[in-house]
């Protein structure tokens, strides 16, 4: 049996995540997760977030991907929640 | 032409090198649609007008407020209560004589967005829910019109320009790419709900007003197939790039308006108290129990006549003004639309704005989850 590769992860989160995550913190993530499955490690750490964390976007510094990006050899994500506010 | 006035009015813009008075026409050319006059459309809305836009549209149900002053600073403490459009448009009318200013007070729905976008060259979406944000999205993808697109929530902004771009593409990107489907009701706070700074507005609302600017005079590059992320609090902001994305629904439908008549649902904002329903198993055994109950369609006179339950009474939610004498008002009554979100906006209109005292009883998912 072989142990699962992880990385560390910084991760950022916007809007009103921030009344449920931690600003920002970093998490070890197995190597070869993609963005829904970070999302879906999320929404089980933080239940109270997770109708939030369902609609959200995983970005890098330069780009927002979409969720069956793998996020290997990313260090830092932002997780974008929608907002409506105007 | 530009007029004598116009050359020295704009002069401080005309004079900017790759700007001149070609961009000030197309400036003066342009017909724009701002939805929703509140903290961001005040901002935009007064530096588009100052800048020269020819036709300026504003649009919004609302009026003013006292918890709106701090952010919709085109208000003042003597208007709280009066239509924000209409006093709009006399501020703006006297800012810039030279534009001609349109004023609606009412929120743009599915039945008047058909009307009003295709009349203009550039949407900005300066509304402020979910429902409206995709009803402008959708038609505006539908019609192949630029919007400018900015939201707000606390110290952060957010400003993006969908569908321009690549306009031989089947779907231009739109706002479905970066969030496929609305939120849930009550899932994500808006600003009343969440608070926002009021500079934060401000600022997101004039980079709004530059998007617009920059896209209809030519000048510089637009935030096409990008989002710009703004926090306020860091002083920061991040340009992201947004690539298409599989998951949006309106590339998986070959006819758009088809899909805006599937989910028109969609598009009405649910507010106020829910109203009581009974699920489709109990108004099956009311039907079958002999008990007196009318029952009211709730859908648009066209989608009544397609089809509807036997002796429903049709009293369209978009207009009920025309059908309510007909509502017996003693009966036990039951509404119903497609979901169930107009039939409820319907009931909370009856009993408010009509004053009707019956037992109102809401189907619950509409006749989609009766017939499933």
């Amino acid at each position: 049996m072989t142990d699962m590769k992880t990385q560390l992860l910084h991760i950022a989160v916007f809007a009103q995540l921030k009344d449920c995550l931690p600003e920002r913190f970093s998490k070890e993530i197995p190597e070869n997760i993609s963005c829904a499955g970070l999302l879906e490690m999320l929404m089980a750490e933080y239940p109270d977030a997770a109708p939030v964390l369902k609609l959200s976007r995983i970005a890098s510094e330069q780009e927002i991907f979409n969720n069956g990006h793998l996020l290997s050899g990313v260090d830092k994500v932002f997780v974008l929640p929608p907002s409506s506010g105007g | 032409m530009l007029s004598k006035e116009e050359l020295i009015r704009y002069q401080k813009q005309i004079s900017l090198p790759g700007f001149g008075t070609a961009a000030q026409l197309k400036l003066r050319q342009a017909k724009v649609l701002v939805v929703g006059a509140g903290g961001l459309g005040c901002p935009a809305l007064q530096y588009l007008a100052a800048a020269g836009i020819g036709i300026l549209g504003i649009l919004d149900g609302d009026t003013v407020a006292e918890s709106n002053l701090s952010r919709q600073v085109l208000y003042d403490s003597s208007e709280i209560g009066r239509s924000k459009p209409a006093l709009l448009q006399n501020k703006l009318q006297q800012q810039n004589p030279h534009a001609c200013i349109h004023s609606f007070a009412f929120a743009l729905n599915y039945e008047n967005a058909g009307i009003l976008l295709p009349q203009y060259d550039l949407v900005l979406d300066c509304s402020d829910n979910f429902p409206t944000r995709y009803l402008i999205n959708d038609y505006c993808a539908w019609l192949r019109k630029p919007v400018v697109f900015a939201s707000v929530s606390a110290f952060e902004g957010q400003v993006a320009v969908f569908n321009c771009g690549n306009m031989q593409e089947e779907i231009p990107l739109n706002y479905r790419d970066l969030h496929p489907w609305p939120p849930e009701e009550n899932c994500i706070r808006n600003c009343a709900e969440n608070g926002v700074l009021g500079v934060v507005a401000g600022i997101t609302g004039l980079m709004q007003a530059n998007e617009a600017i920059k896209l209809l005079s030519g000048t510089g590059t637009v935030l096409k197939e990008q989002v710009l992320y703004y926090d306020a609090l860091s002083g920061t902001s991040r340009v992201l790039r947004l690539p298409h994305n599989p998951h949006n629904p309106l590339r998986q439908w070959p006819d758009l308006q088809a899909f805006l008549e599937q989910h028109r649902d969609d598009y009405v904002m649910a507010c106020g108290p829910l109203t009581e329903e009974i699920t489709p198993q109990a108004f099956t055994a009311l039907c079958a129990s002999g008990e007196a109950i009318q029952l009211i369609d709730a859908r648009e006179p066209e989608e009544y006549e397609a089809f509807t339950l036997p002796h429903a009474l049709s009293v369209p939610f978009s207009s009920p003004g025309v059908a309510v004498g007909k509502i017996d008002p003693h009966k036990k009554t039951v509404a119903f639309c497609n979901s169930g979100t107009r039939s409820a906006q319907l009931i909370q209109a009856l009993q408010q704005k009509y004053d009707f005292k019956n037992i109102f009883l809401n189907l619950q998912g509409g006749l989609n989850h009766y017939f499933n």
